[in-house]
């Protein structure tokens, strides 16, 4: 009895030093924010707050602005990507048809390629489309996902097929099926594919630069990058960073927190992360 | 049977548009400002110019350019010009790149100085003898301090306009070197006596711990370490020949100089040993960690803004010769637009670097003033007035030597840093940290010497 307690209390201590450590960047994010810039890199706990980092934050960019056109960027894509995976991963699990087994390893491909090198050619194919500098050009190329397609696949796939027969008993047409059977039943798995695609794109820095020009339609790492993109000439301004990033990252944690039980569970059941 | 087919078609087509399809396109076929998509029709006549700028000293300077392109705008009829953003100077290369090969690029963009090498081997920077002799000759080019000029002329050819441009300076905090007895006003001139200073500012407590530093010269590679090569070299050599395709590391005066500053932290006590930051130097600084610290002069807005001390700011202390280096970006012209435009864009270059807008630069950013007659407008008397200390990176500005420009530039500066930290972490020992970094980059730039 007193042995277990030992093991517990070993156990806690141990789990609270990890957290502490992998907490440590976000509690010294909050910290410097909160703390006059001149200060941010002496360790002290006097009591001096301030808020003129965020302050200098929203002097140099215009903060709702930019996050109006990342909300629009993560919700649009998402919207378009969730159709088109569901379909997608829909007649890869359950349809027969003449070349599928060439479509799967093509769609394989596709995930092991990194985005970096279709740069050039996704901006050719933009161009032609006179999609340059819109929002809708920082979107299109993401309508589709390799990883959504494979991962939704995956989970119509541990769905009984005697599910799906009742309904084509019942009369059920394929978009039916898939709004009262598949749908519902692989939540997780929508979750979890979510939560990586607005991880994912709330961050994506490279591509919105490349595509937008115009200062309107600048996203928000776009505006992290006038902060910290400094070079040899002059350091960057670590409070303003803090207070920045803590600001951009404040709805991925809302969410996090929100839906962390779902996370979790969602990471163990795909084996993504 | 009829909906089956149609969900594989849309599979089929979906896995075709996930692998985005290489265009076959040709590259570099350009036709500039063909897509305007985004930017309010131009009236007839009008010359559309755009320019990407990335952004060297954060904050407020992007919002510096914007306005300089639109009051440029407003007194010039004819002209439109729009200003893109475009995150670091490595961003803004890539993207450079990218709109390049895509045909589409701007007109104009803001690079580091010592890009040219990379630009020239893709072939996309307009060289420009020709604009300048039709406009500004030699009287306008021979007005930049030559440091400024030495990355912007390659083969005869003149390829850039040196425009946010920036040198390294010794700033010092006068409060300590009172309360140690040195003379506020004589801050260190020579590598000895930065090591003497540098040793007597130091405070150690009771454990033995630092409570603050002498000097921190950062580890940055090239650009920390050029002024100490170029001052202890033989014949006032710089790192690299001037074809940019040898780098000359491995020489007794190079590992001198490594050795010194290794010293600073092992020997003299006067630094802390190791690896120092580049990018915390300033703020270890201004909380006064350190009394004194090697920045570029772009720090000199911040630091005149958040000290709550006496500061100096001093010249790099030498060797053999006084010498600093000269970093920063230029204004450059890139290949693919209409005559028209090109002749724009000269014109705007020609405005952004009158002496009055390149005095107001200087004052506004922190940035120097790339031409000699900048410094003798009203703007830069009265600046020197308000901040006196300013005026020593003019001083500066007569021993400033070209930034380290080669090819493979990004490969070279990588295996520079990594020799340099080695030995200030005590991994290797200057002489044969120097040799296998000449060995290493003898082998990355074997291609050009063949």
């Amino acid at each position: 009895m007193k042995d277990s307690r030992a093991k517990s209390a070993v156990q806690i201590v141990l789990l609270v030093l990890v957290s502490l450590v992998w907490a440590f960047p976000l509690l010294w994010a909050v910290w410097a924010a909160i703390r006059p810039g001149r200060m941010v890199t002496s360790f002290s706990l006097t009591p001096v707050f301030s808020l003129e980092n965020f302050q200098s934050v929203f002097e140099i960019m215009p903060f709702f602005q930019y996050a109006a056109n990342s909300v629009l960027f993560v919700a649009g894509i998402l919207t378009v990507q969730i159709i088109t995976v569901t379909m997608a991963a829909y007649a890869l699990a359950r349809l027969n048809f003449r070349g599928k087994g060439a479509v799967i390893p093509l769609v394989m491909a596709q995930n092991i390629i990194p985005s970096e090198v279709l740069l050039l050619s996704n901006y050719l194919t933009l161009r032609d489309l006179n999609l340059l500098n819109t929002r809708l050009g920082v979107m299109v190329v993401s309508f589709a996902s390799a990883m959504g397609i494979l991962l939704l696949r995956q989970s119509y796939k541990s769905i009984p097929m005697a599910l799906e027969e009742a309904a084509i008993l019942d009369g059920c047409s394929i978009p039916q099926m898939l709004r009262y059977i598949y749908i519902p039943s692989c939540k997780t798995a929508y979750l979890s594919f979510a939560i990586v695609s607005i991880n994912f794109h709330w961050n994506n820095f490279l591509w919105p630069m490349i595509v937008i020009n115009s200062p309107e339609k600048r996203s928000l790492p776009l505006g992290l990058a006038l902060l910290t993109k400094s070079s040899a000439d002059a350091g960057p301004q670590w409070a303003a960073v803090a207070a920045a990033t803590l600001l951009i990252l404040l709805p991925l944690l809302v969410i996090f927190l929100l839906f962390q039980k779902q996370f979790i569970r969602s990471f163990v059941t795909s084996g993504l992360k | 049977m009829r909906k089956k087919r149609l969900a594989a078609l849309m599979a089929a087509l979906l896995a075709a548009s996930s692998l985005a399809a290489c265009s076959g396109q040709t590259p570099g076929a350009a036709s500039a400002g063909e897509n305007t998509e985004g930017q309010e029709a131009a009236p007839a006549g009008n010359v559309e110019l755009e320019i990407y700028y990335p952004v060297g000293v954060g904050g407020t300077v992007s919002q510096l350019i914007e306005q300089l392109a639109q009051e440029y705008q407003e007194e010039t009829e004819g002209v439109t010009i729009s200003s893109v953003f475009s995150g670091s100077y490595d961003d803004t290369l890539q993207k450079l790149i990218t709109s390049y090969q895509g045909g589409n690029p701007p007109q104009l963009t803001i690079l580091a100085n010592s890009t040219i090498l990379t630009m020239l081997s893709m072939d996309m920077v307009l060289p420009l003898d020709d604009l300048i002799a039709q406009d500004g000759g030699s009287e306008y080019i021979d007005d930049f301090f030559p440091g400024f000029m030495a990355n912007c002329v390659f083969d005869g050819k003149i390829y850039s306009i040196p425009f946010q441009r920036s040198t390294l300076l010794l700033f010092y905090n006068k409060d300590h070197f009172r309360e140690v007895g040195l003379d506020p006003e004589s801050p260190p001139k020579t590598w000895e006596e930065l090591a003497e200073y540098g040793q007597k500012l130091t405070k150690f407590d009771e454990n033995g711990s630092a409570e603050r530093w002498g000097v921190m010269i950062p580890s940055s590679g090239s650009w920390d370490f050029g002024p100490y090569v170029i001052s202890n070299s033989a014949n006032g050599e710089n790192i690299m020949s001037d074809d940019g395709k040898s780098v000359m590391f491995d020489t007794p005066e190079n590992v001198e100089a490594l050795q010194f500053l290794r010293d600073l932290g092992t020997v003299y006590k006067a630094s802390p040993e190791g690896v120092i930051e580049m990018d915390t130097a300033p703020a270890n600084f201004i909380e006064q960690k350190t009394s004194m610290v090697q920045l570029s002069s772009g720090n000199i807005a911040n630091i005149d803004s958040s000290v709550t001390f006496d500061y100096g700011i001093a010249t790099l202390p030498y060797s053999k010769r006084p010498a600093s280096i000269a970093g920063g970006g230029n204004l450059y012209m890139i290949k693919g637009s209409t005559e028209e435009e090109q002749k724009a864009a000269w014109k705007f270059i020609r405005w952004l670097t009158e002496p009055e807008r390149q005095a107001q630069w200087n004052v506004d950013t922190g940035y120097v003033a790339a031409r000699k007659s900048a410094f003798e407008t009203d703007i830069m008397e009265q600046y020197f007035k308000d901040t006196p200390q300013a005026k020593v990176a003019r001083e500066q500005l007569d021993s400033c030597y070209n930034e380290l420009c080669v090819y493979e530039l990004s490969r070279i500066n990588d295996a520079l840093t990594r020799a340099y930290d080695s030995v200030m972490t005590g991994a290797a020992e200057p002489q044969a940290a120097l040799t296998a970094l000449q060995a290493e980059c003898d082998e990355i730039l074997a291609p050009y010497n063949q």
